[in-house]
């Protein structure tokens, strides 16, 4: 997204800066073409670029043709580099690398036939030829869809490696980085689903395959004949394949392929020694950190040495980083290597305790489970759903602008025009919410057996419930609260629910309870996580952030105790030290908090030493659309996220007294307030008059304060990229908006607000 | 003697790293402050090794650590990073990361993470 800076300053309708992108043609004059917006993400290929790139390849083309000439080589050859160094520029400032790739190669190329370090021959032309094939594929693809394609360049590269590294030029000696990349030979087998009228279409596909990633040299049956006239009964090929992909690459690559049934891979000449099952359990020390890490790393070297069977922990598991608490991880492997060549394979790694190898499965083999996930959607459907998205945003914002005309000339037929519009703009909003939408609950649901296992490992018994409505919110969010929920349910089995005889002692049921309750709260939606553990103690908290030197003492005193709830969710309290002894929380909180903050959401938590803890946490349903509150402010508007606020009120500005901080008096109780003034303008004068936001924050009620609330509407939320001057940075900022089409406005995390003010008297 | 491209936005880290590999007989070859810078260095240097942190400005090091796969998918590139990320140290071994380093560095840790990944084949 561009966004002029002169804007914020000049607000849009003062603003002259032409716009680049958004046509303003055709709005008969009205309204100042000055526009400055500019889509983000969706549909940010400009067709300026591609015809740009387009031209670069036609010259590039043409000169290629020059380049026969062998009297004018060096002058066509740097005629070229330039125009591929432009391609690459503009490749690799628009993110796509392949292309950028492509186009370095031909610079380097020509590079070193220009410096006399590479002859000029058929093998080099025809490499030439092959990266302007593909660089013109690049920009096809680009000026279409808006990606490169799936075209690869991997087999050129490796080919203009080796022969640069092979080849002695007549000049300079060859620089020694081009050192021969390795190629390896295997003998493959596939065998292909049963056989069905597609399976010429497959076994064309694995040759060509096969062919962009190194070469084949030879197959029974032969796939050429085979092509030429398929051959009833054959399902399975074996062949003799030359790669520089590792051998788990290379199968992986064949196994993905349309109508393979499976894939065996082999060193070339490798004896065919019988295969066995062994149980590799690795252990890990106790202190040891990243251990799920490790044992990835682990189970990649394993997954070379033959194949693994299963995990236990699982893969998904162990990339969410979890490791059950004995520090222990177990695969079995099918492989032909020897126990001593697994067990020192593995024992290369730092940070073991144990290594043992033995013949036999892992036991406790536990269905697969997979980790919950909104459900799959095509890449495609995915960027297209994205776009139409983006395009009903960009619709809202047109709908705007027309209310905004409307103000002007009152014209009853534009007013028509502006009702059907907003009309049909909600129908396709619903239609799109829809498509873009997961049940939230039945994404909750997929943790109970995560959380049961967890406890298991723990030696304790917990309970999982899910209760409340059925909501449906935005795949993303529900991604987003996915990594959420681990966090938070983790850290109520680890931390909160106490061990069977614990709450036997404190005269609970021995087996814990964690309710996770669902609500639509107006425009957002609620998720309540409690559990009925040992609750979290303030006054524990208090200790441990004095000792992080997070807090003064004369801070923590005044401290109420929700207010000192909130401290765990302070970067410093989620260490890891905090989260190993038993009576510490703060599991990757602060993680949890940026995520939901990214969501224009909010997190806090409520406790009861002895009885549990309640972490509450809000997100709208929405990604970019988010219910705001409008506010002036020094006579600018800026946008408020409505989530957290639960009320307005309006008072006298002598009703705001400075003690220290800005507190006013809300229902009989003094509580602190914040001048938006203060943060966006210093210079605004604020009224006699005064309007607040009253804000939920995880301590208690505050008050934002603002010149005039003009209105609460849903607004359509642009990402803010390092827009804003520095010194605007310190203001809690979520994105940016367009009110009335055309005027750019800052959106504020109101919530956030307080956090940095309060933050910054805990320094 | 193995090769090596450090690559860190803090200046300490990189001096810290330089002297700990020059001393355990590395040859450093370069060093960037940046994703994009270790992306030109990899191309120009062609490291045996590159131990590059994770987070930094200007591209960052999971996104590095992918251009440089792209170019050479036999790059040995080892991630920095500090105990509480582990999510994305996870992130960058499912990218194809080698190995790993935790901050603070120890001497040992590094060199033995280091010989183990030149020793794959």
């Amino acid at each position: 997204m561009r966004l002029s800076a002169c804007c914020r300053k000049h607000r849009a309708g003062r603003c002259r800066v032409a716009a680049s992108s958004v046509s303003t043609e055709g709005q008969g004059g009205k309204g100042p073409a000055g526009l400055t917006y500019r889509g983000v993400g969706a549909v940010p290929y400009e067709g300026q670029m591609v015809e740009e790139l387009q031209e670069k390849v036609e010259e590039l083309r043409a000169l290629f043709g020059e380049l026969k000439n062998a009297s004018r080589v060096d002058e066509v050859a740097e005629e070229m580099m330039r125009a591929a160094h432009t391609i690459k520029g503009t490749a690799s400032l628009a993110g796509f690398s392949k292309l950028s790739q492509a186009a370095h190669w031909v610079e380097t190329l020509l590079e070193l036939v220009k410096d006399g370090r590479l002859e000029l021959d058929d093998e080099v032309r025809s490499l030439l030829e092959g990266f302007l094939d593909s660089i013109e594929d690049f920009v096809r693809s680009i000026s279409i869809d808006g990606t490169e394609g799936s075209g690869s360049i991997e087999y050129l590269i490796a080919k203009a490696t080796s022969l640069i590294a092979g080849r002695k030029g007549k000049g300079a000696p060859l620089p020694d980085f081009f050192r021969k990349r390795p190629v390896y030979r295997y003998t493959v087998k596939v065998t292909f689903d049963s056989i069905s009228d597609k399976l010429p279409a497959w076994v064309f596909s694995l040759a060509r395959t096969l062919g962009s990633l190194g070469r084949i040299l030879s197959s029974t049956p032969d796939i050429e004949g085979f092509l030429k006239k398929p051959e009833k009964g054959v399902n399975s090929f074996t062949l003799e394949v030359e790669s520089w992909l590792d051998r788990e690459n290379l199968r992986k690559r064949l196994a993905a392929l349309e109508g393979v049934r499976e894939v065996e891979v082999d060193e070339y000449g490798r004896e065919r020694t019988e295969k066995k099952t062994y149980k590799v359990a690795v252990v890990f020390r106790e202190e040891f950190p990243l251990k799920a890490a490790r044992a990835l790393l682990i189970l990649k070297d394993l997954k070379n040495l033959g194949e693994v069977l299963s995990v236990s922990p699982s893969e998904e598991e162990l990339r969410e980083g979890i490791l059950n608490a004995a520090s222990e991880f177990e695969v079995s492997l099918l492989t032909d290597k020897k126990p001593e060549e697994i067990e020192a394979a593995v024992k290369r790694h730092p940070g073991l305790k144990d290594v043992r190898v033995a013949e036999g499965k892992v036991e406790t083999q536990k269905p697969a489970r997979h980790r919950p996930r909104p459900p799959m959607v095509s890449r495609r459907e995915e960027k297209n759903l994205d776009r139409l998205m983006y395009l009903l945003e960009e619709l809202f914002f047109v709908s705007d602008w027309t209310k905004e005309a409307l103000k002007e000339c009152k014209s009853p037929e534009l007013g028509e025009v502006s009702k059907r519009l907003d009309e049909l703009l909600s129908k396709m909003r619903g239609i799109l919410f829809d498509m873009r939408t997961v049940s939230m609950r039945s994404i909750v649901e997929e943790f109970e057996p995560l959380v049961s296992r967890l406890a298991k490992e723990l030696g304790k018994s917990v309970e999982m419930e899910v209760e409340g409505e059925d909501l449906r919110v935005d795949r993303r969010i529900a991604a987003a609260l996915w990594e959420v929920l681990v966090h938070v349910l983790k850290n109520s089995v680890v931390h909160g629910i106490e061990k069977p005889e614990e709450r036997r002692k404190a005269g609970k049921a021995p087996v814990g309870k964690i309710t996770v309750r669902l609500l639509q709260k107006g425009d957002f939606v609620e998720l309540v996580v409690t559990d009925d553990g040992r609750g979290i103690d303030p006054e524990e908290i208090k200790r441990r952030a004095l000792e992080r030197g997070l807090l003064t003492r004369e801070r923590a005193e005044g401290l109420s105790d929700e207010q000192t709830l909130e401290l765990i969710f302070l970067p410093g309290m989620s260490t890891q030290e905090v989260a190993r002894e038993n009576s510490g929380r703060g599991l990757g909180l602060n993680v949890v908090r940026e995520v939901i903050r990214s969501l224009h959401g909010r997190i806090y938590v409520r406790s009861e030493v002895g009885k549990g803890a309640s972490f509450i946490i809000q997100v709208p349903f929405e990604l970019s659309i988010i219910p705001a509150y409008i506010v002036e402010v020094g006579g600018e508007e800026y946008a408020v996220s409505a989530i957290g606020v639960t009320g307005t009120i309006s008072l006298n500005r002598e009703e705001v007294r400075k003690v220290g901080a800005y507190i006013t008096v809300l229902n009989g109780r003094p509580v602190p307030a914040v001048l938006l003034h203060d943060l966006v303008d210093f210079t605004a004068i604020p009224p006699e008059k005064l309007e607040g936001l009253v804000v939920e924050t995880g301590g208690g009620s505050a008050v934002l304060l603002v010149d005039r609330i003009v209105e609460r509407r849903d607004v359509v939320v642009r990402p803010l990229r390092a827009i804003l001057p520095r010194v605007e940075r310190n203001i809690p900022y979520t994105g940016v908006t367009l009110l009335g089409g055309r005027r750019v406005v800052p959106v504020i995390d109101g919530v956030a607000v307080f956090d940095l003010v309060l933050g910054g008297e805990r320094k | 003697m193995a090769s090596v491209l450090i690559v860190d936005d803090v200046l300490f880290a990189r001096i810290i790293l330089r002297k700990l590999l020059s001393e355990a007989g590395y040859d450093v070859v370069g060093e960037a402050s940046n994703g994009r810078e270790a992306v030109e260095k990899y191309l120009s240097l062609r490291p045996d090794v590159v131990i590059m942190d994770i987070i930094m400005p200007d591209m960052d090091g999971i996104k590095a650590l992918k251009e440089i796969l792209e170019i050479d998918p036999k790059a040995k590139v080892i991630m920095v990073t500090s105990v509480d990320h582990e999510k994305r140290v996870i992130e960058c071994i499912e990218a194809g990361a080698k190995g790993y380093i935790v901050k603070p560095f120890e001497s040992s840790q590094v060199i033995n993470e280091i010989e183990r990944v030149l020793s794959e084949a």
